[in-house]
């Protein structure tokens, strides 16, 4: 099973990359979606057992270089300062939390898209959103829905449709 | 001029609690001349961006307060909205809404006991390295808490801010399969919760105890979803009678607003509170775990409150199965609440304590004014008198000891810095 994670708030800005992501490959990927907030037993749960889960999530740089992506796999996401967030635990925490107990995927990556805007308020600043945007071509590419003969009734390269009601699911799991 | 008995402790981020807030304490010779919870996060505006809204948004807006606790601001916002429209909902649903209710009281208590409160008791600096040598019990912990989460799912319709509730109900009902179902998720997370019980029954704790007076809603159940407020000094008024009897004053160091009696009186609200009114309204079951336990009649030492959480998690599994024994699929999801001109008040038991909403209405449904009082701003007064009191006999410690029996006694509380502001970081001033 292949998960890929949105995590953060889109009423905080740039926070809302990650869950912007996960909408963005609604409907064009043949993999399980979700959105949470980033509460490391919530994480955990999602992405036990995964064999590869993908979380998307912003992060904050110092120097800041808003829109850039960071590529971070298991060792280095560990490593993860504490959310931007008002929570006190973290993306690291819950990787050094699930490892501590053995639940973890197989394989994970960790894509941080810097921000630069953690304020109130909805929207991303212009950098990142081409940076998700650039992201989630790149995403739809790699986990586009096989074809119909392995997956369903569906026309071969006609993405699969949605089975979600298209909101968003915080902690929740939606096969797109 | 600094002189050798003169300290200040300042922890300017505290950690484990939901939030940001910091703590300052400042001690010249062996008086503790000033304790501050300082609450930094900022004012969230919630009581002003709900003017002008609908008497339908208010279980959707303000479950966004908190992702810890959204169904307590749902539920208390439901209760003011209906309460103002004269409506009161089927009993079939009031049991629903206890059943979600008691989904969030498992996911927050498991939460604060096993990840920011319990690596206290057995000296790790956080649950991660509590879970290299405790991998079991951890694992209990996130067993208990993903119980929690599926109730949550079931009834609410997703974990964090749930979507189903809506002022008059619900908009589905669950089916009897979809009940089923959770039952089987539920049934063995009830010995999860009674080994949990056991396992912090073993804690040491500090011996320290207050008199503060004791505010919790009293029902002809143990309290979640409504009644009559009642204190351990015998004060007794309902959720109309809230602001006649609780002021709130704004304080330089918080941005969350510090709560009162009208007397002058500080009180504390939360689990400890709602044990000492209402232990007579627990479970058989629960309060068998609360005995063995070594809990009385009433727990006046706030690091055992791990405890009061523990029982209460037993008894949250315990009522929701009981629900959902019971369950018939109701006739309707929700009830009609059509607006009328008025004011609603509503109170419930959020994890944390008591949580007030009072909404005005005009005759549109219009919201014109909202009050929402959460219980961790009630309870800075109390959890600040705490700290001057504890710290005060163990001055011999140094700093970091010292900053970090503080910071302990802060997770007393389990704190929700989010939801309080209107609301941690140790400063320990010894000058």
């Amino acid at each position: 099973m292949t998960i890929v994670i949105g995590v953060g708030n889109e009423f905080r800005r740039d926070d809302g990359a990650g869950p912007a992501a996960v909408e963005a490959l609604r409907g064009r990927v043949g993999v399980t979606l979700a959105v949470t907030d980033g509460e490391p037993a919530r994480l955990i749960e999602l992405w036990a057992g995964a064999d590869l889960a993908i979380v998307v999530d912003a992060v904050r740089c110092d120097p800041p270089s808003p829109g850039r992506v960071h590529e971070l796999g298991l060792d280095t996401a560990a490593l993860a300062a504490p959310p931007v967030t008002g929570h006190s635990l973290g993306l690291g925490d819950a990787v050094a939390l699930g490892a501590a107990v053995g639940r973890m995927p197989r394989v994970l990556e960790v894509l941080a898209i810097e921000g630069s805007e953690f304020g109130f308020g909805r929207g991303l600043t212009p950098r990142v959103a081409a940076a998700v945007d650039s992201l989630t071509r790149r995403l739809t590419a790699r986990l586009a829905p096989r074809p119909a003969s392995l997956c369903g009734p569906h026309e071969p390269g006609r993405p699969v449709p949605a089975t979600s009601d298209g909101t968003d699911a915080p902690g929740r799991k939606d096969d797109a | 001029m600094t002189h050798r008995n003169d300290r200040t402790l300042n922890v300017s981020a505290l950690a484990r609690v939901e939030g940001e807030g910091a703590m300052y304490v400042r001690v010249r010779g062996t008086d503790v001349e000033e304790v501050r919870l300082n609450i930094y996060e900022p004012p969230r505006f919630f009581e002003a961006f709900l003017r002008g809204r609908a008497h339908t948004e208010p279980p959707d807006i303000t479950a966004r307060i908190c992702g810890i606790c959204p169904v307590a601001y749902q539920m208390s916002s439901c209760l003011a909205i209906e309460d103002a429209c004269g409506v009161a909902v089927d009993a079939a649903l009031t049991e629903l809404r206890r059943l979600l209710y008691c989904g969030e009281w498992i996911e927050s208590h498991a939460l604060h006991i096993y990840l920011l409160h319990a690596p206290d008791f057995l000296g790790y600096p956080g649950a991660v390295e509590m879970a290299r040598d405790h991998r079991a019990v951890v694992e209990r912990g996130l067993r208990l808490k993903k119980a929690g989460n599926t109730l949550m799912e079931v009834i609410g319709g997703r974990a964090i801010h749930p979507v189903n509730v809506r002022v008059g109900g619900f908009y589905r009902a669950p089916s009897r399969g979809e009940m089923a179902a959770l039952a089987e998720t539920l049934r063995p997370a009830l010995d999860d919760a009674l080994a949990t019980v056991r396992w912090a029954a073993m804690f040491e704790f500090p011996d320290f105890v207050h008199e503060h007076e004791y505010l919790a809603l009293s029902a002809d159940r143990y309290p979640l979803d409504g009644g009559t407020l009642r204190t351990s000094a015998g004060r007794a008024f309902p959720a109309a009678a809230f602001e006649e009897h609780i002021v709130e004053e704004q304080v330089p160091h918080s941005t969350a607003l510090h709560a009162r009696f009208t007397d002058g009186g500080v009180y504390l609200t939360g689990p400890l509170a709602r044990y000492a009114l209402n232990r007579d309204k627990l479970s058989p079951l629960a309060l068998e775990a609360a005995a063995a336990a070594g809990l009385g009649a009433e727990c006046r030492n706030p690091f055992r409150s791990v405890l009061v959480r523990a029982v209460e998690v037993v008894y949250a599994i315990d009522e929701a199965l009981r629900i959902i024994d019971a369950y018939e699929p109701p006739p309707r999801p929700a009830v009609p609440v059509p607006p009328r001109a008025g004011t609603g008040h509503g109170v419930t038991e959020a994890p944390r304590g008591v949580l007030y909403h009072r909404y005005d209405l005009d005759a549109d449904g219009l919201i014109t004014a909202a009050r929402i009082v959460p219980p961790t701003s009630q309870n800075q007064t109390a959890i600040e008198d705490d700290l001057r009191r504890f710290v005060a006999p163990r001055l011999h410690l140094d700093d970091a000891s010292l900053t970090g029996r503080c910071e302990q006694a802060i997770r007393n509380y389990d704190p929700c810095i989010s939801c309080s502001t209107h609301f941690l970081d140790l400063t320990v001033d010894r000058t």
